[in-house]
């Protein structure tokens, strides 16, 4: 799919950082992953040759920000961020619940709401989608496929 | 060679391979469900059947399902499977300029060509090829990855700085767990989850799939994905006129699928790379709906079928996943395959053939049949489609391993892929690393390890004519990226044709 929107070049300065902090901890976290003292079959070794890889990208990213001399106004535009962040929640929610309450209980009110967040008002609709939806991937993958649902 | 692949068919093997296909659609098309795993559950339900219907069965599930894991590529942009990665890249396109039929017809018809291609070069060049796999050494597949990680130019549409960016993250993302030569723990925190690494599939439905769903979200209209399917007739001619492109894509293909651990992702990416490389005018540009992608990606992972076979039936090695559960059916059906297969029970080459073209017929009557039918999917309005494939997305990432974490890991890798996409970061080419770097990892460290017994590291490393070989394409494919090199290329070649027509 084609990307929304390439980042603006103030924000690649920051994106450049935060992968250098991310590289900079990868070397130093597997500079430390030598047990027996050879690096040849080391643990570390290619984390650490990964880690330097991504320090020079990222700092690449810097330059290339730098180097550009046109800095637009960034971020992110024109995005619903309530809806993005409730799903997230409901998302994350469902995946504590989804031990606890099993599958179909967990799965029936997250479409509904869902469903409803996005604007589907008909309750007979609601309904039926979420039920409908549940209950035939409960059988495809819990009966048909053997599948552990809880 | 003919007469004992038709003496391996009667009505019974046709409807067994059918049985199979047809699950091999469901199973492709929905993201989690993997054919690995369908296969895998076969071999627990056919254990006690005849050999050749057990391999008619399980060929059936293995060639359509590969084929399949392009339908939710081209309609939702979630690939069924990895090796239909690729085919998101144009295919989502086309369907939202409302091409999604065509698009489905051409990947039907190169994902039929690149099944039999891929079986005519099992059945022609079954040894030959083993021979060559077999040489190569641990730096050999390093170099191979490697080739495969620089292909990211191609997946990357603006930047190929940040496709190298999100190329390397998917490396160290796949280096959390268990080391695989050590068996020591690497950057899992102490969370005993982390310890069997992230999984790949959790990762590929975050990245593509719920990534895609938080995009839609965001957006304030939730009109359907596509206003019409199209109409558009593909002709027969149409569709031949890309078959030098196919040849390409399904020889890649072939090549690749007989180098165990690599596979359909690897194949279907170098061959779409290889494609944007040589086809110099396409209907529309790579990345927007070109037909030329589909074509190469579905060509190439179709024909890594007959590829992965090839080390499978000869050395007993499998070629991939899938290859491997085939292996271990036929170790249950008491079967040795290997260098003896062809003098001790010859017939079963003959039966996997047989299943393998029964099943490449199958994908022309479910393409044509079926898949249309599921394309209509596109028309749902957004309110109703977005829910249904978010929870689609949960059971998938759920049902590989019955993890809740893998849900969990789906969400955060979907909460990832929404901000990459946002600030232009391809996330295919984080897929590409996750999928190859422990590859890489356990291969760089064997060959370094081989070579330090050596007087000299480098040359006992990369001095291997294979090895010299690799090195060439990787320098190849990483410095075409670059636009000094691109600039200096069109104008050597403008200058030479400029000088011609002046002669």
């Amino acid at each position: 799919m084609k990307e929304k929107t390439s980042g603006s070049l103030n924000f690649q300065i920051i994106e450049g950082v935060f992968f250098a902090i991310i590289a900079v901890f990868i070397i130093v976290v597997s500079a430390g992953m030598n047990p027996y003292g050879s690096w040849s079959l080391a643990p570390g070794l290619f984390p650490l040759i990964m880690g330097i890889i991504l320090l020079v990208l990222a700092i690449s990213l810097i330059f290339q920000a730098v180097r550009s001399k046109s800095f637009k106004s960034g971020g992110f535009d024109k995005v619903d961020w309530l809806r993005i962040s409730l799903v997230m929640v409901m998302t994350f929610i469902y995946v504590w619940l989804l031990p606890i309450i099993g599958f179909i209980a967990v799965s029936i009110p997250y479409l509904a709401l869902m469903l409803l967040l996005l604007g589907e008002k008909r309750w007979w609709l609601l309904g039926i989608i979420s039920a409908g939806t549940t209950l035939s991937l409960y059988y495809a993958f819990g009966v048909l496929l053997s599948v552990y649902l809880p | 060679m003919i007469e004992q692949i038709l003496a391996a068919i009667d009505l019974r093997f046709i409807f067994l391979v059918f049985v199979g296909a047809f699950a091999g659609l469901i199973v492709g098309a929905m993201p989690g469900l993997s054919v690995t795993m369908a296969t895998a559950i076969l071999v627990s339900v056919t254990f006690t059947w005849a050999v050749n219907d057990a391999m008619a069965l399980m060929m059936g599930v293995y060639v359509v399902g590969v084929f399949s894991g392009a339908i939710s590529a081209i309609l939702i942009n979630i690939p069924g499977a990895p090796g239909s990665v690729a085919t998101t890249l144009d295919g989502f396109p086309m369907t939202m300029k409302g091409q999604a039929k065509k698009a489905l017809r051409v990947a039907t018809f190169y994902s039929f060509f690149g099944t039999i291609f891929g079986l005519i070069m099992l059945a022609v060049l079954a040894k030959p090829v083993t021979k060559i796999a077999l040489q190569f050494s641990p730096m050999d597949y390093f170099l191979l990855a490697l080739f495969g990680l620089t292909t990211v130019g191609s997946l990357t549409s603006k930047n190929f700085l940040k496709g190298l960016i999100s190329a390397a993250m998917g490396v160290i993302i796949s280096l959390i767990g268990i080391d695989p030569i050590m068996g020591t723990t690497r950057f899992t925190f102490g969370s005993m989850k982390l310890q069997a690494g992230i999984s790949l599939i959790a990762a590929l439905i975050g990245l593509f799939g719920f990534s895609e769903i938080l995009i839609q979200i965001g957006q304030r209209s939730l009109e359907p994905i596509a206003g019409k399917l199209g109409k558009e007739k593909v002709s027969f001619r149409e569709l031949l006129r890309h078959l030098p492109l196919s040849i390409q894509a399904s020889v890649i293909g072939t090549l690749i699928g007989a180098l165990p651990g690599t596979g359909g992702p690897v194949a279907a990416l170098i061959a779409y790379d290889q494609a944007k490389k040589t086809v110099r005018k396409p209907e529309v540009p790579f990345g927007e709906g070109a037909v030329e992608g589909i074509v190469a990606s579905e060509s190439a992972n179709n024909a890594c079928i007959g590829g992965a076979l090839i080390p499978m039936l000869t050395l007993a090695v499998p070629g991939d996943a899938v290859t491997a559960v085939l292996l271990s059916a036929m170790y249950v059906h008491g079967l040795r395959p290997g260098p003896l297969l062809f003098t001790q029970t010859p017939d079963l080459f003959y039966v996997i053939l047989a299943a393998g073209i029964i099943g490449s017929l199958s994908i022309i009557a479910l393409g044509i049949g079926v898949a249309p039918l599921m394309a209509r999917m596109v028309l749902i309005p957004k309110k109703i489609l977005l829910p249904v494939v978010a929870i689609l997305c949960i059971i998938g990432a759920y049902a590989i391993n019955s993890s809740v974490f893998d849900v969990l890991m789906m969400a955060i890798f979907g909460l990832i892929g929404f901000v990459m996409r946002r600030k232009g970061y391809s996330v295919a080419p984080m897929v590409l690393g996750i999928v190859l770097g422990s590859l890489m990892d356990a291969n760089f460290r064997r060959a370094v390890s081989l070579a330090s017994a050596g007087d000299n590291l480098i040359i006992s490393m990369f001095s291997r004519p294979i090895s010299i070989i690799l090195i060439v394409f990787i320098l190849i494919s990483l410095f075409s990226n670059f636009k000094f090199v691109k600039t200096g290329v069109r104008k050597l070649f403008s200058g030479r044709s400029g000088k011609g027509q002046e002669e």
